[in-house]
């Protein structure tokens, strides 16, 4: 019976031969051209299909070779801290630098259970003008202070 | 001497007050990020490259080669108090620098590695200061079969040099060669796998990439392993090292320095690898290898030595071939490219006082590092008490204003959420990311010159070996392949690595 025996390289393999494939469909319409003249789909394609030789032998691999499991996903922290920088993302412009810094930190905080109300409230307004004074007004940063 | 003469022309570059206070900035904020865990030299230069728009580019490659070096010495203080390392390159310094500090001789340790850091950062300036313009000269013989081998043997060496399996580090410069395929092909141009995106038309930002992989994904790893903290060993006491100590430090800061410097130039190199290879090497010369990790000053001169020589002569292929070593090199590229200078041999011939300068401002920086870092240590170490909750969250605001300020862009934010999450897989996965960051930075230079060799040679690949140069570096590269392959070497390599 195949058995998956090292789970993470199953993992990179199966990752690699998604980018090489990717690489090719999104890249079909790209010349190839010659080797004397090399379209713009030339290296690409070379890149991808090793791309996939070499994810197609290390996912093969997993099923020989022993190794420890995946370590656990924690997704609160993953979720947190990536929600933050979209949330960022969104305010940005909209409510500008002092308030996308507050809502920001404060959604950060959520990434670990240790954080306290009573410490993250302080920090998100000390560093919204920690920020401000820094990025705006010392470096000149063309950040926008309020929103539109 | 011609250059001496050229190092005076430095020195007067860097020496003027201006750059002074530049270096000085660059320093301390450098040590005061290799004190703190979590942030490192990558992310800290990535913030500060929009920030360095504005000034001249010397005193911005001032500062930022500054950060590089003082977060050597900042992680070392960290390693030796609390057992904590603020940078991989001073991981090996717990080892023996951390049961130095128990045995009430903390103020030893941490002199005897600014001193053999300031010594190594002295030799380091002077080999930059030799080598360089020898590899400049030599590097104008150098076309497209050249530079595409020169690649070759740099991405083949970036392999070599990261952890675990050989064929993931390989898939891994793949990966980063085809996500450097996006933009324009300059040749033809046909715009590529940019999904319809302007901003990235020109070429996928660099910024977003390294954030998302390094400095992100970092945050959220680091979430995940719990935060073990230790007290203040020790209170410093007498910092001069006794006549015995001297007598047994001084060769392995040699050692050190010598085998750093070599590692540094070396592509995929620097200072981790230097580090743990210094350990390795003094544990392998010492007369009595059971000292180690109770406390052997050689255990913490060596290593010290060698991360702050790697971190002076990793930048002379940057310097005079326009190649970047490491990750942090890349970034350099990058803050040369903003202030419109190409990288390379150019650089030496066209901007003297550019190259000079900096090469005479790492040696005023070092200087400056064994002056501060010794009465400072007080403040670096209150610093640790600061608590990685509160940390966390500042760090991640500034690295998004870092982002989102170089092209004031929504895009680049969304791209590093893309790369973080990247980031974070390639973790769980077990592949290291910093070759596939070199192969992004390395990917259109290396399809431009391909192309260009096979157009040379009308489709003929054999060019690539009947040109004296391109044959001898992919003799290297072959060399430097067969070395894995080997069983011997190989065992060695794991060794290392789990050191």
């Amino acid at each position: 019976m195949l058995r998956v025996k090292k789970a993470p390289d199953l993992g990179a393999g199966l990752l690699f031969i998604a980018f090489g494939a990717a690489g090719l469909w999104f890249g079909r319409d790209y010349a190839v051209g010659t080797a004397a003249h090399m379209g713009p789909g030339y290296f690409p394609t070379m890149l991808s299909w090793l791309l996939i030789v070499l994810g197609a032998f290390v996912a093969a691999r997993s099923f020989v070779i022993e190794g420890p499991p995946i370590v656990a996903v924690r997704w609160r922290s993953l979720v947190a801290i990536l929600g933050s920088i979209a949330l960022f993302s969104l305010l940005i412009q909209r409510a500008g630098a002092a308030i996308a810094i507050v809502i920001v930190i404060g959604a950060a905080a959520l990434a670990t259970r240790e954080s306290r109300w009573k410490e993250v409230v302080p920090l998100a307004v000390f560093m919204a003008v920690a920020c401000v004074l820094v990025f705006i007004v010392g470096l000149k940063q063309p950040l926008p202070l309020w929103g539109e | 001497m011609d250059a001496l003469h050229n190092l005076a022309t430095g020195f007067g570059a860097a020496a003027s007050l201006h750059n002074l206070g530049f270096c000085l900035i660059g320093c301390l904020l450098g040590t005061l990020i290799g004190v703190l865990p979590g942030i490192g030299p990558i992310a800290t230069i990535a913030i500060l490259l929009p920030v360095t728009y504005g000034l001249d580019p010397l005193s911005a490659l001032i500062m930022l080669a500054g950060i590089y070096y003082g977060a050597q010495y900042g992680g070392s203080t960290t390693s030796i108090l609390v057992n904590m390392p603020g940078e991989t390159s001073s991981v090996v310094t717990c080892l023996d620098g951390h049961p130095m500090a128990r045995q009430g001789r903390a103020g030893v340790a941490l002199a005897t590695s600014a001193l053999g850091s300031f010594f190594a950062g002295c030799v380091g300036t002077i080999f930059v200061a030799a080598f360089g313009p020898v590899l400049g000269a030599f590097s104008q013989e150098f076309r497209s079969p050249e530079y595409f081998s020169l690649m070759v043997l740099g991405l083949s060496s970036a392999v070599i040099m990261a952890h675990g399996s050989v064929v993931k580090a390989v898939a891994m410069v793949v990966l980063g060669l085809l996500i450097g395929m996006v933009g324009t092909d300059v040749n033809t141009s046909t715009i590529r796998y940019t999904f319809g995106i302007a901003e990235y038309f020109d070429r996928l930002e660099f910024l977003p990439v390294v954030m998302g992989l390094f400095g992100i994904s970092e945050i959220m790893l680091n979430l995940e392993r719990p935060q073990a903290r230790q007290a203040l060993a020790t209170k410093i006491r007498n910092l001069w090292p006794t006549r015995e100590d001297f007598r047994m430090a001084w060769p392995a800061v040699l050692r050190g320095t010598g085998l750093g410097s070599l590692l540094g130039i070396l592509p995929g190199g620097g200072v981790v690898l230097a580090s743990f290879a210094a350990y390795t090497l003094e544990k392998k010369v010492a007369k009595n290898p059971s000292r180690f990790g109770k406390g052997a000053i050689e255990g913490v001169a060596g290593p010290e030595s060698a991360n702050n020589a790697a971190a002076q002569t990793s930048f002379i292929p940057l310097l005079t071939l326009g190649l970047p070593s490491n990750v942090v090199m890349a970034l350099m590229m990058g803050a040369m490219i903003i202030h419109g200078i190409a990288p390379g041999a150019a650089v030496m011939d066209k901007r003297p006082d550019l190259f000079w300068g900096m090469t005479a401002s790492m040696w005023i920086g070092n200087l400056m590092l064994l002056v501060i870092n010794l009465p400072l240590i007080g403040i670096w170490v209150s610093l640790l008490r600061i608590p990685y909750r509160l940390l966390f969250p500042c760090i991640l605001v500034f690295c998004m204003i870092g982002i989102y300020t170089v092209n004031n862009s929504v895009v680049d934010l969304w791209a590093t959420i893309f790369f973080a999450a990247l980031g974070y897989a390639f973790f769980k996965f077990e592949c290291e990311p910093a070759p596939l960051v070199l192969g992004f930075v390395l990917g259109p230079l290396m399809e431009e010159n391909l192309r260009r060799s096979m157009t040379i040679s009308r489709g003929d690949p054999t060019i690539f070996l009947t040109r004296p140069i391109s044959a001898v570096l992919l003799a290297i590269t072959l060399g430097v392949v067969l070395l894995v392959v080997l069983p011997q070497f190989r065992k060695t390599r794991e060794e290392a690595f789990v050191e």
